[in-house]
């Protein structure tokens, strides 16, 4: 992805979208690590399709209690058993993922948002202001997400927003290293150099030059951000901070605890499966063009 | 002459996304018992993957595509894995090129020679495998005692010898040394090379010689391949090669040497760089850089033909 | 750069991060939302009462002077106030931590041989199905939620099949004895260590009975991590010459991976495991909740439930801190242990 540029109009021309579907062209094309980006990328697909087409194919509405009768187990009237307040589990995985797929788009938006900047400034300028931002996200790095993530809806209340404020804080840290280090790397190459030589722009060399060469990393990291902030959602959900009033795949296993010692396992089951395909489907795909970039 | 290697149409590829790279291509040359080859070229020659490809130790993504090894008549590429690996260390023994990465750093040197020894002898035991690794220190002018020392506890001079000394153990047939002197400094490759030559001598083994430099396979093979692209451009004697090259490439190497006694020399290079393994040109390598090219190096391929004697070339001018 | 310089140099980089870290948690526990006890009630009680209870809590002082306070405070091991209790929060974290040391332990010891045995094997066998399969592993297990895991490993050992307990650390309040020397008491609150110091074989039994759900369930999971980690350095280290010199002596494949390569890798690895210390921690509070055991992690749980907000900031500072210290004697360990070092 290196390009050598002979003069400023070439690069401005060379459009997104041309730029975008090659590069989705190149990550479904033959390779290594397309196996596991194709697959993770129908789950991924059917979750986002079965998600947006809720109100259409659900049988029943997720939060109507009684629609049955309490905890029973999958029949013909209810594929999937309802839960102890009568509530149609079917209904409830089709529109669980909402909720957490809101709250991961929201919070990788947010660190794409936040972190690419700063990593792009810290690492560009270098000098004293690299070194305190390299050492507050050195910090926040290695502190385990839950708990902060805890702390902060705990605080400020349950709603998507704060959680995806939550998950950014701690993930902007992965971002920043990643970008980092690219940058470093790239800044030092000869195109760069001869970039600055004729007088370009600092903003223009960051966005032309490095930061074409540094989004397949990120991307990377964006896909395993999505698969931990469905993880953290679902892990605020257990210990009582969620959106307990919303049908949740993470609430459904809240509720859920409590049915464990009567054995419903339906209750538990599906809706934990649910979250787990949407966190393998992520990290499939992160797999699959982390070891593409590996190939090279 | 016994043969006791006979390499015929050897060929390995290194088949990635991107190209497939043949490193070796159909490379024929016999091996005389007690005697050393020398095989010379520049990087990316594909002497390394040669050297590699007789213990058949090529790592994926490479792979022998075609021809035949003869070891001391047996195919060894038709060997299963395990018959290999009972062949390797004990009949034909390797010495890389990096004693520093050589050894396993946690590992004493003396337990080096002692797993190596009871693997392909499990008959004898711990003390008698020790004792037989301090006197082969002895034999290389270490003190005994430095059997229970760690790798890193050595210099690169020293630390080659028990790289050597690894590979005597066992008084194999055949020794291949990939750029054994190459990270060593002058004076040290100029004992090493003694050393190799007086265990050849006192234990008559036979030696293939990978490198780089002109000037370490003169002094020590008598017979030598010139290796370029893969292929063998010239494989004569010793002797002959220097005095009569019979390859342009040969004498390009030739005159590229500086010579101490002349001053004021314009360094000769060879013109032109070396080739993209995964783009060659039809025809002859070695056609792009060469001074007597003509119109049918370009288009066909010189195979490695008898000159005279025992002197190979693979050129049109010649063959 | 000698032992004693990397030690130090590594203590002067600890100390403004951690630092930082407690700032981050004063600024978010204290001044974003305000009064903590105004939060907690939620101005619906009596401001008389609020009035108290933030007087008694000393969150009446201005704010330098509190910033002051609790950074003096953690230094004399002061961790704050229970704000529905007013007990000290240290006693209660010191009490639960043996529970969350146990399985945290317990885990890292699944997770680093699961770890060390898939991801060897993986990378032997680059580029096969064995290494296909180990690859998914490692991303299937980890995209499992562990409560989610220890549902059904509670479910199936617990329930259905009634071999394992399903919550709790030992059978009915039992605890552990520990050891008399004379006047002295030792009692480390590790169940597993103290039913051996007490000489009860039975009780160890026990404890370990209960921990096995636990520490399976955090350590498979954490194991995806550990497996991934394992299998890209071993491919590292089988690609070095000294492998390749291993095999050209003929040595066989199993003593080629495991004598050299894996030994060779055995401390960058296990050195980077460790580093992952806040992983397991993390997980630990969801294990907690789930098995019912009351440790660290299952206390901060409670608290944020019942809106104890400087109990909270209490636990979230002891994780800093024992985050940070942990990462540092990982650090120097290996840098202790590096032969390149240390001879």
């Amino acid at each position: 992805m290196i390009e050598v540029v002979k003069d400023q109009e070439e690069v401005e021309t060379f459009g997104l979208m041309p730029r975008a579907m090659h590069a989705v062209a190149s990550a479904l094309g033959p390779g290594s690590g397309r196996w596991f980006i194709v697959a993770g990328g129908i789950i991924i697909g059917f979750i986002v399709v079965m998600s947006l087409l809720a109100p259409l194919i659900s049988p029943y509405d997720p939060t109507t209690l009684f629609v049955g009768p309490d905890n029973s187990p999958p029949n013909a009237k209810f594929p999937l058993g309802t839960d102890q307040y009568g509530r149609d589990m079917l209904s409830r995985i089709i529109w669980g993922g909402r909720f957490m797929l809101t709250v991961a788009v929201m919070a990788v938006l947010l660190c794409l948002a936040i972190g690419v900047p700063i990593g792009l400034a810290s690492a560009y300028r270098g000098g004293t202001v690299d070194k305190v931002v390299s050492l507050v996200m050195d910090s926040m790095y290695a502190f385990p997400s839950l708990v902060l993530a805890i702390v902060i809806i705990g605080v400020f209340g349950v709603n998507a927003i704060n959680e995806a404020i939550a998950i950014a804080v701690v993930y902007v840290p992965s971002y920043y290293r990643v970008i980092r280090s690219q940058v470093l790397t790239i800044k030092e190459l000869p195109y760069v150099e001869g970039a600055k030589s004729i007088g370009s722009k600092s903003r223009h060399i960051l966005g032309s030059y490095i930061l074409p060469n540094i989004l397949p990393s990120v991307v990377v990291v964006a896909t395993i951000n999505f698969a931990d902030s469905i993880l953290t959602t679902a892990g605020l959900d257990f210990i009582g901070l969620g959106r307990l009033d919303l049908p949740d795949w993470g609430v459904d296993l809240y509720y859920g605890r409590a049915a464990l010692p009567i054995g419903a396992w339906w209750i538990i089951l599906f809706s934990g499966t649910m979250i787990v395909l949407s966190a393998l489907g992520f990290g499939l795909i992160s797999e699959g063009l982390a070891e593409r970039r590996g190939r090279e | 002459m016994v043969e006791l290697l006979k390499v015929e149409d050897l060929t390995v590829e290194y088949r990635t996304r991107r190209a497939t790279i043949r490193a070796v291509n159909a490379v024929s040359f016999t091996l005389s018992k007690g005697s050393t080859l020398g095989v010379v070229g520049e990087s990316g020659s594909g002497k390394s993957t040669l050297g590699h490809a007789i213990t058949r130790l090529v790592d994926p993504p490479g792979i022998v595509t075609g021809g035949h090894i003869y070891f001391d008549g047996t195919n060894l590429l038709s060997l299963g894995a395990e018959e290999m690996r009972k062949v390797r260390g004990k009949r034909i023994a390797m010495v890389f090129q990096d004693p520093m990465s050589s050894l396993s750093p946690v590992k004493k040197v003396g337990a080096h020679f002692v797993e190596y020894i009871r693997e392909h002898d499990p008959a004898v035991s711990a003390d008698e495998a020790l004792n037989t690794a301090r006197m082969i220190f002895e034999d290389l002018g270490m003190e005994n005692s430095r059997v229970d020392d760690y790798p890193h506890q050595f210099s690169g001079g020293m630390r080659q010898r028990v790289m050597i000394g690894l590979a005597i153990a066992l008084e194999p047939e055949l020794i291949i040394a990939d750029e054994p002197t190459t990270a060593l400094d002058v004076v040290v490759e100029a004992q090493i090379l003694e050393l190799l030559r007086e265990l050849k001598k006192k234990y008559s083994v036979s030696m293939m010689l990978i490198t780089h430099n002109m000037g370490v396979v003169a002094e020590t093979a008598d017979r030598i391949a010139v290796m370029y692209a893969g292929k063998i451009m010239e494989l004569s004697s010793a002797d002959g090669l220097y005095s009569h090259p019979m390859n342009p490439y040969t004498e390009a190497l030739l005159g590229s040497i500086p010579n101490i006694l002349v001053n004021d020399q314009v360094l000769k290079s060879i013109p032109g760089t070396p080739p993209d393994m995964a783009a060659l040109p039809p025809g002859c390598p070695f056609s792009p850089r060469c001074p007597f090219v003509f119109d049918r190096c370009r288009v066909e391929d010189p195979p490695l033909k008898k000159v005279e004697g025992d002197t190979y070339t693979a050129c049109h001018l010649h063959g | 750069m000698t032992l004693r310089t990397y030690i130090l140099t590594r203590i002067a980089l600890t100390l403004p991060m951690l630092l930082f870290l407690l700032s981050l948690v004063f600024l978010v526990m204290r001044i974003l939302p305000g009064n903590p006890v105004l939060l907690r009630f939620e101005k619906n009680a009596n401001p008389a009462l609020i009035a108290e209870y933030t007087h008694r809590l000393g969150l009446d002082l201005p704010l330098w002077q509190q910033y002051v306070n609790y950074l003096t405070g953690l230094l004399h091991g002061n961790l704050g106030q229970s704000m529905v209790t007013f007990d000290p929060v240290a006693n209660q974290i010191l009490s639960r931590f043996p529970a969350t040391l146990e399985l945290t332990i317990g885990a890292f010891i699944v997770a680093a041989v699961v770890g060390l045995v898939f991801g060897s094997t993986a990378a032997r066998r680059a580029g096969g199905k064995t290494d296909g399969t180990v690859k998914v592993y490692g991303i299937l297990i980890y995209a499992f939620p562990i409560f989610f895991l220890g549902m059904m490993l509670q479910l199936v050992f617990g329930i259905w099949l009634r071999w394992l307990p399903i919550a709790g650390r030992m059978p009915a309040g039992l605890i552990p004895a520990g050891l008399n020397l004379g006047s002295v008491h030792i009692q480390t609150g590790l169940y597993t260590v103290d039913s051996l110091l007490a000489g009860n074989i039975r009780e160890f039994f026990q404890a370990i009975e209960y921990l096995l759900l636990p520490c399976l369930t955090l350590g498979l999971v954490i194991s995806g991590v550990f497996v991934r980690m394992t299998r890209s350095n071993m491919l590292e280290t089988m690609k070095m010459e000294f492998v390749t010199a291993a095999r050209a002596r003929g040595l066989k494949d199993d003593t080629v991976v495991y004598g050299y390569a894996l030994r060779n890798a055995l401390l960058p690895i296990v050195t980077i495991m460790g580093l992952q210390f806040a992983l397991l921690l993390g997980g630990a509070i969801l294990t907690e909740t789930e098995f019912n055991i009351l440790g660290v992690g299952s206390y901060l749980v409670d608290r944020i439930n019942f809106r104890d907000y400087t109990a909270v900031q209490g636990t979230v500072v002891f994780l800093a801190i024992l985050i940070s210290m942990v990462s540092l004697l990982v650090d120097v360990i290996y840098a202790y242990l590096d032969p390149r070092i240390r001879l």
